[in-house]
């Protein structure tokens, strides 16, 4: 199964890395998105890949459960996901404000006041 | 940026009932799935409902919240908790509980970890609410 | 234990009570230092060591572990006895109260930091004490920020002795791994260790950087006359008496720990005396009073480091006696030269002259301290110049150098001997200068009596050794080499070689002094290293032009650049390490346990991937990844993760709403035209990225290192942490300090976002804005912003 996680997490890593050289910036932020999903996959992945009950104490029995700490690991990271995006969305709107352009390679002109 | 009638209706009663169970999840989260940051999300999820439904100007005028506010005082919470562990015990977030029974409830168990937890909750609802308030308000600005 | 610790904090909280209302009447700050003097000379005779631990970072096994033997003894007392002077003096020579205060803070602060160097018993704590004395320094000698010179003066200052604090951290941390312990104590039992190891010469020359920087050793002397921008009494303490004087302590504190190598004896020995004889050299080219004073300190401090190359007797008692010599006579002289700037109004030897007359007290100050420093008996400098004498002989030095220390120990006292007689002559005796224009007027008592007060000193000490230096200097001198001597210094010992030299020194001196203008002409004709113009370039050169080189070469501007940059760089990084690490990629769990659900998901997931590289539209892009997130929710339910599944499809929902909001605003171009050629190129090194990813995700599963720590929050969620759900309890227990970072970032993500959309110039301004200096900036026209809203909406 972690050779199938390995390989799901290498495409959405190279599909994240092309959108985002893809100049646009709605193309820069989704590619964000899957590079940050494929990086959640890659941490999952190193938790033992069985599929097991959640790591509820009690209700299973310790050898029948699920890895916490990776699981721990995503959790905050999802939550931290979503505030880059959201920070990168308003970024994306000054800028091409700024520059009268969507393409991130002609943002130079960025630097004055608006 | 105003929504059909069934849409409105529908978010106003889903909002005390999201709240709840947002709620919920975040008071049961340290023995089931839960905790702050789905409890969070969740409670984020009804004032989203809110503001697809009513626009972010009404929402803003009916709620009277400050979310960027709270979201300090959300941090401050958890902070506290963490200086409780230092102050009657040794280190920063040292954790410490304390069981109440109350009569009719049963046994409460009151900790420094669930005050932090609920920090958190703060915290993340308000992040979410006032980042998509915020798009949503943007959006009305061009809209005029 | 704690009379010894709040005695060293002492001065710091007098200067954070200057903070408060005191400060509007700061002239009680010089009883601190003087109580402080007093205190440390019942110590004298007190049992030491004294000792005193706190705990502070115990897991790295750094404490606030201090010990007051006889070494930080006579060093405490020289800190505070002439601290006490120094304020005293500031309090008349500062004409606004304000500007006391400020001065007054500053040194307070800078006494608690050399109280802390010279008593740590830790070599962490002595890097933390010796760091805020560079930062002390490098405050006051940018006293008065608004003259240039006082600036760069400043700054050169701290860079060297900062930079050499730097060096100093990375030998200690050295010493550390080598001898396993950051207490000196600890580290002189692991002696022979130390001395045998091979990182025993790193960490020797690190050291060596640290301490000659800090006590202006050639060629890192240039910034301490830069530092002669400070108020002269800042100059007194910090760049005479005691903070150059941390360089040679350093040595002599670790001497008993890193001494007895033909490295360490070479380099000290090499150092100290071309220091010694450079400093005295051109100490004589100097017009400057201060600059004189400045440079003579260079070169008495080059001979602290040259006795420091042996570890005899001879050497421990030169250096003691030498340190507090030093201190009590030049301090006494910086002081007098403050006095005469203040009195006459100018330091330049040249313009001065004749004021034995008009200042009375001040001149007898600097007649004693001045004959100190000469070395005529019966004063205290005398006794110091023989005993550097005796040490240059009674060395076991190989034969080699057995000529030349003695040498050199000569003729830098000769030039020593020269450079007071000058001193004295030209501000004092010989008439003014007829061009001069200048009314000198006598100074207050409280700024004459400080350097009568060290000359005197300087007078009654010797005349007085077995009641006060001996006990003094003898604790210092156990300290130093840690065994018990019995210390009788002798002001005479009848006819010895080293009497025979110190009379060749004084000969030599004032015959050089009598040919002065000869001497002169010569030595303004000798050719130096210009070592200042190093610095220059390095710094002000060098260092600027590569950075603003390396800044054009990495941000050109264009996104696309910039992810090749980094992203290439992380991979290939991590593909060298794992094609060099030869790790495995395959393990028994690689390809067992194959599950038909989750392969589907899997599946689906690769698939959405593609889809939404090629999907034309940007709302189908949006709902791709959509789509992505809810299949991802599903593959964490499936693996036990109800928690991760509910937050990430809760995320999934607002991302969507959230990009749906800003489609309302964004500019709708989402194809960029690109060539074929960078489109097949970039498809490439998406392609690598990702199998980099996939394989090193194989690497990591195949390669483990120890056990994981999961069984540990497992074991103990329920017992330690009052929790069943055991993420949870990573997340508001265990981890919770992570999760506090985390929620901090969130709350600026969110700031961020408010000021993004939210903070905007005000319409009036819109578009009257000009940049201030059109040269300097780098603003496009103005006019492509003007009506800029008008054109998007």
């Amino acid at each position: 199964m972690l050779l199938i996680f390995a390989l799901t997490a290498g495409v959405m890593f190279a599909c994240g890395v092309y959108l985002m050289l893809r100049r646009s910036m709605v193309r820069l932020i989704i590619g964000l998105s899957l590079l940050t999903y494929a990086v959640n996959l890659l941490i999952f992945a190193e938790g033992d890949l069985q599929r097991r009950a959640a790591p509820i104490i009690d209700a299973v029995p310790e050898d029948q459960m699920a890895d916490p700490l990776p699981q721990a690991l995503i959790l905050t990271a999802i939550v931290i996901s979503f505030g880059m995006l959201a920070f990168s969305l308003a970024l994306a709107y000054r800028a091409s404000q700024a520059a009268m352009t969507d393409n991130v390679d002609a943002l130079q002109r960025t630097d004055r006041d608006i | 940026m105003t929504q059909s009638l069934f849409f409105r209706f529908l978010a106003r009663v889903m909002m005390p009932v999201l709240i709840l169970f947002s709620l919920f999840l975040l008071l049961r989260g340290h023995n089931e799935p839960g905790g702050g940051f789905v409890g969070g999300l969740v409670g984020a999820g009804s004032i989203v409902l809110m503001t697809l439904a009513y626009g972010a100007e009404e929402v803003r005028q009916r709620l009277r919240i400050d979310f960027l506010r709270t979201m300090y005082y959300g941090l401050a919470v958890a902070i506290l908790a963490g200086v409780i562990g230092l102050v009657i015990g040794v280190a920063f977030q040292d954790a410490y509980w304390w069981t109440t029974f109350i009569q009719g409830i049963g046994s409460i168990e009151v900790s420094t970890p669930l005050l932090f937890d609920i920090g958190v909750y703060m915290v993340v609802l308000c992040v979410t609410s006032s980042i998509v308030m915020n798009m949503a308000e943007e959006g009305e600005r061009e809209d005029h | 234990m704690i009379v010894l610790i709040t005695a060293l904090f002492a001065p710091a909280i007098a200067a954070l009570l200057l903070l408060t209302p005191l400060r509007k009447r700061p002239f009680w700050v010089a009883l601190v230092p003087g109580i402080l003097f007093i205190y440390f000379l019942t110590q004298v005779a007190a049992e030491l060591p004294a000792q005193a631990l706190i705990p502070w970072v115990p897991s790295l096994g750094v404490n606030l572990s201090f010990q007051l033997d006889g070494l930080a003894l006579l060093f405490c007392l020289i800190i505070t006895g002439i601290g006490t002077l120094v304020l005293l003096y500031a309090s008349s020579y500062f004409a606004e109260r304000d500007e006391y205060a400020r001065f007054s803070v500053y040194t307070l602060i800078f006494m608690t930091a050399m109280l802390g160097i010279v008593t740590s018993a830790n070599l962490i704590l002595i890097f933390v004490f010796w760091e805020i004395t560079s930062l002390t320094s490098y405050l006051l000698i940018g006293f008065h920020h608004e003259d240039e010179a006082a600036r760069s003066g400043a700054r050169r200052a701290l860079i060297v002795t900062g930079g050499g604090g730097l060096a100093l951290m990375a030998g200690f941390v050295l010493l550390g791994l080598v001898g396993g312990s950051f207490e000196i104590a600890e580290l002189l039992n692991q002696r022979d260790l130390i001395q045998g190891h091979a990182l025993y010469i790193p960490a020797l020359l690190l050291i060596f950087a640290g301490a000659f920087t800090k006590s202006a050793q050639y060629p890192f002397h240039f910034w301490l006359p830069g530092a002669m921008a400070a108020p002269t009494p800042a100059s007194t303490y910090l760049h005479s008496a005691t903070m150059v004087k941390a360089g040679v302590f350093l040595l002599a504190r670790l001497s008993g720990l890193l001494n007895g190598t033909p490295t360490w004896e070479g380099i000290t020995l090499i150092v100290g005396l071309i220091t010694f004889l450079y400093g005295g050299l051109i100490a004589l080219r100097q017009t400057d009073l201060k600059a004189i004073l400045a440079y003579s300190t260079v070169s008495w401090l080059g001979a602290l480091v040259a006795v420091q190359s042996s570890s005899s007797e001879y050497a421990a008692v030169a250096f003691a006696v030498g340190v507090l010599t030093h201190a009590l006579y030049k301090a006494a002289l910086f002081l007098t030269a403050g006095s005469v700037d203040h009195g006459v109004g100018t330091r330049d030897i040249r313009q001065l002259g004749g004021l034995m007359r008009a200042m009375p007290f001040t001149f007898a100050g600097a007649v004693i301290a001045v004959i100190s420093m000469a070395g005529i008996p019966p004063l205290l400098g005398f006794l110091a110049k023989e005993l550097l004498k005796a040490a240059s002989l009674y060395e076991n030095q190989p034969d080699a150098v057995l000529i030349l220390f003695p040498a050199a120990a000569v003729i830098g006292s000769a030039l020593t001997v020269t450079v007071a007689l000058r001193f004295l002559w030209d501000t004092f005796i010989r008439a003014a200068p007829a061009d001069a224009d200048h009314h000198p007027h006598e100074v207050s008592p409280r700024m004459w009596i400080g350097a009568l007060a060290l000359g005197t000193l300087t007078l009654v000490l010797p005349l007085t050794l077995p009641l006060t230096l001996d006990p003094l200097v003898g604790g210092a001198v156990d300290a130093i080499r840690g065994e018990h001597a019995d210390i009788h210094l002798h002001l005479f010992e009848g006819i010895t070689t080293p009497l025979i030299m110190s009379a060749i020194s004084i000969t030599l001196g004032v015959l050089l002094f009598a040919a002065r203008t000869r001497v002169l002409n010569l030595l303004m004709r000798l050719p130096t290293f210009d070592t200042v113009g190093v610095y220059q370039w390095l710094f002000y050169r060098a260092l600027p032009d590569g950075a603003a080189w390396m800044t054009t070469q990495l941000q050109n501007g264009r996104l696309h650049f910039y992810l090749l940059v980094t992203l290439g760089s992380a991979i290939s990084l991590t593909a060298a390490l794992m094609l060099l690490g030869q790790v495995n990629l395959t393990n028994e769990e690689t390809l067992s346990g194959f599950d038909p659900l989750s392969l589907m998901v899997c599946i689906l997931l690769m698939a959405g991937a593609i889809t939404g590289v090629v999907v034309p539209t940007r709302l189908g892009a949006v709902a791709i990844l959509g789509i992505e997130g809810a299949l991802l929710s599903l593959l964490f339910a499936l693996f036990g993760a109800p928690d991760l599944a509910f937050t990430q499809l809760m995320i999934e929902v607002v991302t969507l709403v959230l990009f749906v909001l800003a489609f309302h605003f964004l500019p709708n171009t989402f194809n960029m035209k690109i060539t074929r050629r960078i489109q097949i190129f970039d498809i490439a090194f998406a392609a690598a990225a990702g199998l980099v990813v996939t394989l090193l995700i194989l690497a990591a599963n195949a390669n483990t290192i120890g056990d994981s720590i999961s069984g540990y929050y497992v074991e103990n969620a329920d017992t330690v942490g009052h929790g069943h759900n055991v993420v949870n309890v990573i997340l508001v227990d265990f981890r919770a300090l992570d999760t506090q970072g985390e929620i901090l970032v969130l709350i600026i993500a969110a700031i961020g976002v408010t000021a993004l959309l939210r903070l905007r110039p005000s319409n009036q301004s819109r578009g009257k804005y000009l940049p201030a200096d059109p040269a300097t900036s780098l603003e496009l026209p103005v006019e492509a912003d003007v009506n800029l809203e008008g054109e998007q909406s």
